[in-house]
Protein backbone atom coordinates (compact mmCIF):
# COMPACT_ATOMS: atom_id res chain seq x y z
CA UNK A 1 0.00 0.00 0.00
CA UNK A 2 1.46 3.76 -1.03
CA UNK A 3 3.13 4.70 2.61
CA UNK A 4 1.00 8.46 2.58
CA UNK A 5 -2.06 6.44 2.16
CA UNK A 6 -1.79 4.18 4.18
CA UNK A 7 -0.34 6.82 6.88
CA UNK A 8 -4.08 8.58 6.62
CA UNK A 9 -5.48 5.45 6.90
CA UNK A 10 -3.57 4.51 10.20
CA UNK A 11 -4.88 7.71 11.55
CA UNK A 12 -8.22 6.93 10.46
CA UNK A 13 -8.06 3.56 12.29
CA UNK A 14 -6.98 4.67 15.24
CA UNK A 15 -9.71 7.77 15.77
CA UNK A 16 -11.87 5.05 14.94
CA UNK A 17 -10.68 2.95 18.03
CA UNK A 18 -11.30 5.43 20.38
CA UNK A 19 -14.75 7.04 18.61
CA UNK A 20 -17.32 4.70 20.84
CA UNK A 21 -14.83 4.76 24.19
CA UNK A 22 -12.01 5.97 25.83
CA UNK A 23 -8.98 3.29 25.24
CA UNK A 24 -4.89 2.79 26.03
CA UNK A 25 -2.04 1.84 23.56
CA UNK A 26 -2.14 -1.50 23.83
CA UNK A 27 -5.90 -1.79 23.24
CA UNK A 28 -5.96 0.75 20.43
CA UNK A 29 -2.88 -1.94 18.79
CA UNK A 30 -5.11 -4.94 19.06
CA UNK A 31 -8.37 -3.51 17.99
CA UNK A 32 -6.68 -1.63 14.90
CA UNK A 33 -4.31 -4.86 14.39
CA UNK A 34 -7.18 -6.97 12.35
CA UNK A 35 -7.51 -4.10 9.89
CA UNK A 36 -4.29 -2.20 9.17
CA UNK A 37 -1.13 -2.99 10.25
CA UNK A 38 0.19 -0.98 12.98
CA UNK A 39 3.38 -1.62 14.93
CA UNK A 40 4.16 -0.33 19.01
CA UNK A 41 6.31 2.00 16.91
CA UNK A 42 4.02 3.25 14.55
CA UNK A 43 1.35 4.33 16.85
CA UNK A 44 2.50 6.68 19.66
CA UNK A 45 3.92 9.74 16.69
CA UNK A 46 0.78 9.05 15.01
CA UNK A 47 -1.04 9.42 18.78
CA UNK A 48 1.11 12.82 19.42
CA UNK A 49 -0.18 13.49 15.76
CA UNK A 50 -3.55 13.82 16.27
CA UNK A 51 -3.12 15.39 19.76
CA UNK A 52 -1.48 18.52 18.59
CA UNK A 53 -4.31 18.76 15.69
CA UNK A 54 -6.35 18.99 18.51
CA UNK A 55 -8.27 15.49 17.17
CA UNK A 56 -7.61 13.42 20.44
CA UNK A 57 -7.25 14.65 24.03
CA UNK A 58 -4.92 12.33 26.84
CA UNK A 59 -5.42 11.61 30.67
CA UNK A 60 -3.69 9.64 32.75
CA UNK A 61 -5.49 7.34 35.11
CA UNK A 62 -4.34 5.18 37.87
CA UNK A 63 -4.29 0.98 36.82
CA UNK A 64 -3.05 -1.25 39.37
CA UNK A 65 -0.67 1.09 41.07
CA UNK A 66 0.56 2.33 37.85
CA UNK A 67 -0.42 5.44 35.24
CA UNK A 68 -2.27 4.44 32.24
CA UNK A 69 -2.89 7.06 29.64
CA UNK A 70 -6.23 6.77 27.97
CA UNK A 71 -7.22 8.77 24.32
CA UNK A 72 -10.24 10.66 24.00
CA UNK A 73 -11.68 11.37 20.50
CA UNK A 74 -12.52 14.81 20.66
CA UNK A 75 -14.76 16.88 18.17
CA UNK A 76 -12.58 17.67 15.41
CA UNK A 77 -11.79 13.94 15.37
CA UNK A 78 -15.50 13.03 15.24
CA UNK A 79 -15.85 15.79 12.02
CA UNK A 80 -12.24 13.69 10.60
CA UNK A 81 -14.02 10.02 10.73
CA UNK A 82 -17.05 12.01 9.37
CA UNK A 83 -15.38 13.63 6.49
CA UNK A 84 -13.98 10.12 5.76
CA UNK A 85 -16.87 8.53 5.14
CA UNK A 86 -18.19 11.13 2.59
CA UNK A 87 -14.56 11.06 0.89
CA UNK A 88 -14.77 7.08 0.98
CA UNK A 89 -18.03 7.42 -1.34
CA UNK A 90 -16.36 9.20 -3.67
CA UNK A 91 -13.20 6.31 -3.60
CA UNK A 92 -15.13 3.78 -3.77
CA UNK A 93 -17.00 5.44 -7.25
CA UNK A 94 -13.90 5.91 -8.76
CA UNK A 95 -12.59 2.18 -7.47
CA UNK A 96 -15.99 0.58 -9.53
CA UNK A 97 -14.82 3.25 -12.34
CA UNK A 98 -11.37 1.89 -12.69
CA UNK A 99 -12.73 -1.79 -12.06
CA UNK A 100 -15.39 -1.52 -14.27
CA UNK A 101 -12.80 -0.12 -17.27
CA UNK A 102 -10.86 -3.00 -16.52
CA UNK A 103 -13.18 -5.81 -17.21
CA UNK A 104 -14.04 -3.90 -20.68
CA UNK A 105 -10.57 -4.50 -21.53
CA UNK B 1 16.23 -8.88 28.25
CA UNK B 2 14.00 -7.84 30.90
CA UNK B 3 12.04 -4.48 30.47
CA UNK B 4 14.81 -1.48 32.19
CA UNK B 5 17.36 -3.35 30.10
CA UNK B 6 15.13 -2.28 27.51
CA UNK B 7 14.06 1.00 28.11
CA UNK B 8 17.65 2.20 29.06
CA UNK B 9 18.76 0.72 25.53
CA UNK B 10 16.09 2.70 24.01
CA UNK B 11 16.14 5.72 26.00
CA UNK B 12 20.14 5.51 24.70
CA UNK B 13 19.00 5.47 21.61
CA UNK B 14 16.78 8.43 21.87
CA UNK B 15 19.40 10.02 22.58
CA UNK B 16 18.79 13.02 20.35
CA UNK B 17 15.69 14.14 21.40
CA UNK B 18 14.90 16.32 24.47
CA UNK B 19 14.45 15.29 27.85
CA UNK B 20 10.37 15.94 27.76
CA UNK B 21 9.69 13.91 24.43
CA UNK B 22 12.10 11.19 25.37
CA UNK B 23 10.42 10.82 28.97
CA UNK B 24 7.16 10.81 27.15
CA UNK B 25 7.82 7.62 24.85
CA UNK B 26 9.67 5.64 27.52
CA UNK B 27 6.60 5.95 29.25
CA UNK B 28 4.50 4.94 26.42
CA UNK B 29 6.81 1.53 25.66
CA UNK B 30 7.04 1.11 29.25
CA UNK B 31 2.94 1.12 29.64
CA UNK B 32 2.99 -1.07 26.63
CA UNK B 33 5.15 -3.83 28.29
CA UNK B 34 3.33 -3.49 31.09
CA UNK B 35 -0.01 -3.88 29.48
CA UNK B 36 1.38 -7.01 27.44
CA UNK B 37 2.28 -8.93 30.96
CA UNK B 38 -1.04 -8.00 32.43
CA UNK B 39 -3.31 -8.61 29.52
CA UNK B 40 -0.98 -11.62 28.21
CA UNK B 41 -0.47 -13.63 30.81
CA UNK B 42 3.68 -13.63 29.50
CA UNK B 43 6.25 -13.06 31.90
CA UNK B 44 8.35 -9.71 31.78
CA UNK B 45 11.44 -11.37 29.01
CA UNK B 46 8.67 -12.47 27.11
CA UNK B 47 6.56 -9.41 26.43
CA UNK B 48 10.19 -7.66 25.51
CA UNK B 49 11.00 -9.91 23.30
CA UNK B 50 7.56 -9.39 21.61
CA UNK B 51 8.46 -6.20 20.93
CA UNK B 52 10.10 -4.38 18.05
CA UNK B 53 13.94 -4.01 18.56
CA UNK B 54 15.13 -0.50 20.34
CA UNK B 55 16.41 0.16 17.22
CA UNK B 56 13.64 0.07 14.96
CA UNK B 57 11.42 1.80 17.40
CA UNK B 58 13.93 4.33 17.60
CA UNK B 59 14.50 4.73 13.87
CA UNK B 60 10.93 4.81 13.13
CA UNK B 61 10.66 7.67 16.27
CA UNK B 62 13.40 9.79 14.85
CA UNK B 63 12.08 9.83 11.68
CA UNK B 64 8.71 11.31 12.34
CA UNK B 65 10.38 13.84 14.28
CA UNK B 66 11.10 17.25 11.89
CA UNK B 67 13.99 17.90 11.28
CA UNK B 68 15.95 21.68 11.37
CA UNK B 69 19.56 22.72 10.93
CA UNK B 70 20.53 24.03 14.21
CA UNK B 71 20.72 28.15 14.68
CA UNK B 72 24.20 27.39 14.70
CA UNK B 73 27.30 29.24 12.23
CA UNK B 74 28.02 26.36 10.04
CA UNK B 75 31.55 25.86 8.14
CA UNK B 76 32.10 25.54 5.29
CA UNK B 77 34.80 22.49 5.36
CA UNK B 78 35.39 20.63 2.12
CA UNK B 79 37.87 18.36 3.89
CA UNK B 80 34.84 17.33 5.75
CA UNK B 81 31.52 17.23 4.27
CA UNK B 82 31.42 18.27 0.57
CA UNK B 83 29.20 17.65 -2.84
CA UNK B 84 32.51 16.36 -4.93
CA UNK B 85 29.87 16.11 -8.01
CA UNK B 86 26.42 17.35 -8.90
CA UNK B 87 24.75 17.16 -12.70
CA UNK B 88 21.81 17.00 -14.58
CA UNK B 89 21.27 14.35 -17.35
CA UNK B 90 19.66 15.27 -20.31
CA UNK B 91 16.57 12.86 -19.47
CA UNK B 92 16.10 14.95 -15.91
CA UNK B 93 17.85 12.68 -13.92
CA UNK B 94 19.78 14.69 -10.90
CA UNK B 95 22.70 13.25 -9.46
CA UNK B 96 24.96 14.05 -6.34
CA UNK B 97 27.99 13.08 -5.11
CA UNK B 98 28.18 13.18 -1.49
CA UNK B 99 31.08 12.90 0.72
CA UNK B 100 31.72 12.03 4.23
CA UNK B 101 34.09 11.19 7.02
CA UNK B 102 33.86 7.60 6.88
CA UNK B 103 32.90 7.34 11.11
CA UNK B 104 29.64 9.67 9.98
CA UNK B 105 26.03 7.64 10.06
CA UNK B 106 23.94 9.25 7.03
CA UNK B 107 21.66 9.15 10.20
CA UNK B 108 24.01 12.32 11.20
CA UNK B 109 23.57 14.47 8.09
CA UNK B 110 20.71 16.74 7.47
CA UNK B 111 19.68 17.90 3.99
CA UNK B 112 17.70 20.72 2.52
CA UNK B 113 16.02 20.28 -0.81
CA UNK B 114 14.61 22.87 -3.20
CA UNK B 115 12.61 21.92 -5.80
CA UNK B 116 13.68 25.03 -8.10
CA UNK B 117 16.19 27.10 -8.76
CA UNK B 118 14.60 29.91 -6.47
CA UNK B 119 15.20 28.16 -3.48
CA UNK B 120 11.84 26.88 -2.76
CA UNK B 121 12.38 24.33 0.17
CA UNK B 122 10.60 20.65 -0.81
CA UNK B 123 12.36 18.74 2.29
CA UNK B 124 14.84 18.62 5.24
CA UNK B 125 15.67 15.39 6.39
CA UNK B 126 18.25 13.15 7.69
CA UNK B 127 20.01 11.91 4.48
CA UNK B 128 19.33 8.17 5.88
CA UNK B 129 15.35 8.49 5.84
CA UNK B 130 15.57 10.40 2.72
CA UNK B 131 14.70 7.26 0.69
CA UNK B 132 11.98 5.73 3.09
CA UNK B 133 8.28 6.40 2.74
CA UNK B 134 7.23 9.67 0.87
CA UNK B 135 10.71 10.37 -0.08
CA UNK B 136 11.01 7.33 -2.05
CA UNK B 137 11.42 8.72 -5.27
CA UNK B 138 15.14 9.11 -3.95
CA UNK B 139 18.18 6.73 -4.15
CA UNK B 140 20.97 6.76 -2.42
CA UNK B 141 23.94 4.40 -2.71
CA UNK B 142 27.92 4.03 -1.31
CA UNK B 143 29.91 4.58 -4.50
CA UNK B 144 33.04 4.51 -3.30
CA UNK B 145 35.32 4.51 -0.05
CA UNK B 146 38.93 6.11 0.41
CA UNK B 147 41.19 7.99 2.05
CA UNK B 148 38.84 8.19 5.31
CA UNK B 149 35.85 8.54 3.26
CA UNK B 150 32.84 7.53 1.88
CA UNK B 151 31.51 8.70 -1.25
CA UNK B 152 27.38 8.47 -1.32
CA UNK B 153 25.88 8.68 -4.76
CA UNK B 154 22.38 10.67 -4.46
CA UNK B 155 20.15 10.28 -7.37
CA UNK B 156 16.33 11.29 -8.41
CA UNK B 157 14.43 12.41 -11.14
CA UNK B 158 11.54 14.06 -9.14
CA UNK B 159 12.10 17.50 -9.76
CA UNK B 160 13.02 16.73 -14.04
CA UNK B 161 11.05 19.70 -15.15
CA UNK B 162 12.41 22.60 -12.32
CA UNK B 163 15.85 21.91 -11.02
CA UNK B 164 16.92 21.42 -8.12
CA UNK B 165 19.31 22.48 -5.03
CA UNK B 166 20.42 20.68 -2.18
CA UNK B 167 22.93 21.82 1.18
CA UNK B 168 23.78 19.68 3.70
CA UNK B 169 24.50 20.32 7.71
CA UNK B 170 26.80 17.72 9.81
CA UNK B 171 27.49 18.34 13.52
CA UNK B 172 30.81 16.45 13.60
CA UNK B 173 33.24 16.36 16.77
CA UNK B 174 31.25 18.98 18.23
CA UNK B 175 31.72 21.30 15.34
CA UNK B 176 29.26 22.15 12.72
CA UNK B 177 29.99 22.14 8.99
CA UNK B 178 27.90 22.63 5.97
CA UNK B 179 28.31 21.83 2.37
CA UNK B 180 27.85 24.52 0.59
CA UNK B 181 28.25 26.68 -2.54
CA UNK B 182 31.01 29.28 -1.12
CA UNK B 183 34.22 29.00 -1.21
CA UNK B 184 36.25 26.50 1.27
CA UNK B 185 35.90 27.27 4.73
CA UNK B 186 33.82 30.35 4.97
CA UNK B 187 31.78 30.60 7.78
CA UNK B 188 27.83 30.91 7.24
CA UNK B 189 25.12 31.65 9.64
CA UNK B 190 22.67 29.38 9.06
CA UNK B 191 22.33 29.29 5.81
CA UNK B 192 24.36 29.27 2.44
CA UNK B 193 23.77 28.85 -1.41
CA UNK B 194 22.08 26.01 -2.77
CA UNK B 195 24.15 23.31 -4.18
CA UNK B 196 22.22 23.67 -7.54
CA UNK B 197 21.98 21.44 -10.61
Amino acid sequence: MDAQLKRGLIDICVLAAIRDEDSYGYRIIKTVKPYIEVSESTLYPVLRRLEEAQMLSVRSVEHNGRLRKYYHINQAGIDRLNAFSEEWKEITAIYNFVTKEARNE
Amino acid sequence: MNKTAFINDLSDKLDRLNETDRKEYLEFFSELIDDKIEEDGVNETSAVENMQSADRIADAIIREIPVEPENVAYIEAHSVIDCTNRYRMDDGKYYFTIKLPDDVSLKDVIIEITKDYRGTRELCTNLFYLTDGDNAEFAIRLENAYGGFNYYEMTTDKFADTGMGIRLYLRYKDKYYMATDISNKSEVKGNGYWLGA
